[in-house]
């Protein structure tokens, strides 16, 4: 999927661990891991909103829309 | 150990398995006896064969009114033994078993992966969805393939076998009531699939 999510980079930002986040938005670190590791398929407006609250960011600053490299050679 | 419904029937399939597998040996044994030409072994015995007729003329009967009639048996099926009988019949015969022995016990292999997964606590996954849609799709194939291979077996053998006054069936029949619940299954199995999917899309969602 071309949608890559940068939270990683915000928590490091932050100086915040995931455990952290986890605790203060009350999302399993379960979740919070599948999001940190682009698995997720779908995100709740509730959750992006706590994340946004929390972290003090815009969605756009989580969510990052890179476009797939076409490597077909035909 | 709890025992449940799944454990129950996952000892009647392991039971059917085991009964497959000595009724394959049987079946080979058989095979490489009739090439083998054994004489301990009473070929003739099996070379019995199902037919299915339209007609039979018996002739003239005499009746309890001391006189003849003309009877006639219709529309009926049978097991018929000739004597000194072509064996490729027979060979016939024990391919068409083998196959559709096979197909079943691809069958409970399917339905074994199943209940194995169920045992483990997995019922809601995709891939019980798809080992599900094929148990359809063999069941499918089962009433359609098999019975068009029983077809041209009876035509091999009806063109060898000819009686006075017996008119023979022969037409393809479909196994209906399998061929139904064949589709009824891969509908069932479509739906678990889809609903599997969904489920996977739910576990994903932060």
């Amino acid at each position: 999927m071309p949608l890559i999510t940068n939270l990683d980079v915000i928590l490091a930002k932050r100086k915040m661990t995931l455990t952290e986040l986890s605790d203060r938005i009350n999302i399993t670190m379960a979740n919070l891991s599948i999001l940190k590791k682009g698995k997720a398929r779908a995100i709740r407006f509730t959750t992006l909103d706590a994340i946004c609250k929390e972290l003090n960011c815009q969605p756009g600053d989580i969510l990052e829309y890179k476009k797939e490299e076409n490597t077909n050679t035909d | 150990m709890k025992l449940t419904f799944i454990h129950v029937v996952d000892w009647l399939l392991k039971i059917i398995w085991f009964f497959q597998m000595i009724f394959a040996a049987v079946l080979i044994f058989s095979a490489v006896a009739i090439m083998a030409d054994v004489s301990w072994m009473d070929i003739e015995k099996i070379k019995g064969f199902n037919i299915s007729f339209t007609e039979i003329n018996l002739g003239d009967v005499q009746m309890h009114d001391n006189q003849t009639h003309a009877v006639t048996l219709t529309n009926g099926s049978g097991r018929v033994h000739i004597s000194g009988m072509d064996s490729r019949i027979v060979g016939f015969k024990i391919i068409g078993a083998f196959m559709e022995l096979l197909v079943w016990m691809y069958v409970i292999y399917l339905l074994r992966r199943i209940f194995a997964k169920l045992k483990v606590g997995d019922y809601f996954i995709r891939s019980n969805g798809t080992t599900l849609r094929k148990i359809a799709i063999s069941i499918i194939g089962i009433s359609l393939f098999l019975n068009t291979f029983h077809y041209f077996i009876s035509t091999y053998i009806y063109k060898h076998f000819s009686i006075e006054g017996v008119i023979l069936k022969r037409t393809i029949e479909l196994d209906t009531r399998t061929f139904l619940f064949g589709i009824m299954l891969f509908v069932i199995a479509q739906i678990f699939i889809k609903g599997a999917e969904i489920k996977e899309e739910q576990d994903l969602t932060i």
